[in-house]
């Protein structure tokens, strides 16, 4: 297999992570939209952690870009 | 690797000792967008009274605002960090916004200066677990209640996650900046001549321009709370926590 076809490949694969990620993602915010149905008046204390915890899980799709992006342009 | 190494331009050469300190446009950029921001924040601040102007009225909503989230994770004996941490979130908020303006520097999209203020963060971590619980910070590293034969592996892991803390700030903020502007070059460089394609295309750069404050402005965030959960930990250990709860 010719370099450029396996570096292909390769960033095709560093990004796998996003499947996690995208579940993360959909999992943080689905809770907070039930727990805010549950109980409107939590919704100032509860968002600032979602906000919190939906940056952090983007990191880890970033992440796995930036591996992309390495394998791809290096 | 050029998409990471934005070249500097030298504008002052300086060369003292053998240190090279000349004045680039990074350094010239990280030193006065913050002097703007103490120009704007000293003018609000200037006639403290407590009928406050107009100023001195939005500067106080920011700043309880936040006195208030870190307050939360630090408790009341914190209290001293928070400016720091105030200051820290400001600094990288308006560097992470100068990065959108054309023909400024991006600085927080270079690892240089974002790995700088995580090895800040820190030593400012450790030097107040050692302040606090002095000879016993090691202790931290150990949870409470597991069979001594686990202790070596499961201090060696903590050790481990914390001494990556630094890297892991520094690495989310600047490349959360380089995925903005990567994802603003890639949707930009599909514009070509005069066709419905250029026009969607500057229309959606427009969008994620936008987005990107909204991101500029949630990493300073995300930095700041990082820190300040970083600090809290140190300071409380895992004794006081189980305390409070």
């Amino acid at each position: 297999m010719e370099v450029q076809v396996a570096r292909l490949f390769g960033a095709a694969l560093a990004i796998i992570p996003l499947f996690g990620v995208g579940l993360a993602i959909g999992q943080i915010f689905s809770t907070l939209i039930s727990s805010i149905a549950r109980n409107p008046s939590i919704k100032k204390d509860v968002l600032p952690v979602a906000i919190l915890g939906f940056a952090l899980t983007e990191a880890v799709a970033l992440f796995a870009l930036l591996i992309a992006f390495l394998i791809l342009f290096n | 690797m050029d998409l990471f190494l934005a070249k500097q331009k030298i504008i002052l050469p300086i060369f003292l000792l053998g240190f090279d300190l000349s004045i680039s446009d990074f350094a010239l950029t990280v030193v006065g967008i913050p002097m703007i921001a103490f120009g704007i924040m000293f003018m609000a601040a200037k006639k403290l009274s407590y009928f406050p102007s107009m100023g001195q009225n939005a500067l106080e909503f920011v700043y309880e605002t936040f006195h208030n989230i870190f307050k939360g994770y630090l408790g009341r004996k914190g209290n001293k960090y928070i400016p720091f941490l105030f200051s820290l979130m400001c600094f990288i908020f308006l560097l992470n916004l100068g990065n959108l303006i054309p023909f400024v520097f991006p600085c927080t999209s270079q690892l240089a200066l974002t790995l700088t203020l995580g090895i800040l963060v820190f030593v400012l971590i450790v030097g107040i677990g050692f302040y606090e619980h002095g000879n016993h910070f090691w202790h931290l590293f150990i949870p409470h209640g597991i069979p001594n034969i686990l202790k070596p592996f499961l201090f060696v892991l903590e050790l481990f996650s914390f001494l990556i803390r630094p890297l892991s700030l520094a690495l989310r903020l600047a490349i959360n900046m380089v995925a903005g502007h990567v994802m603003l070059h890639v949707i930009g460089s599909f514009a070509h001549g005069f066709s419905i394609i250029t026009a969607t295309s500057i229309a959606i750069s427009t969008i994620l321009s936008i987005f990107e404050i909204g991101v500029a402005a949630l990493q300073a965030y995300v930095f700041a709370i990082l820190s300040c959960i970083y600090i809290a930990d140190v300071m409380h250990g895992h004794e006081e926590n189980k305390k409070e709860k």
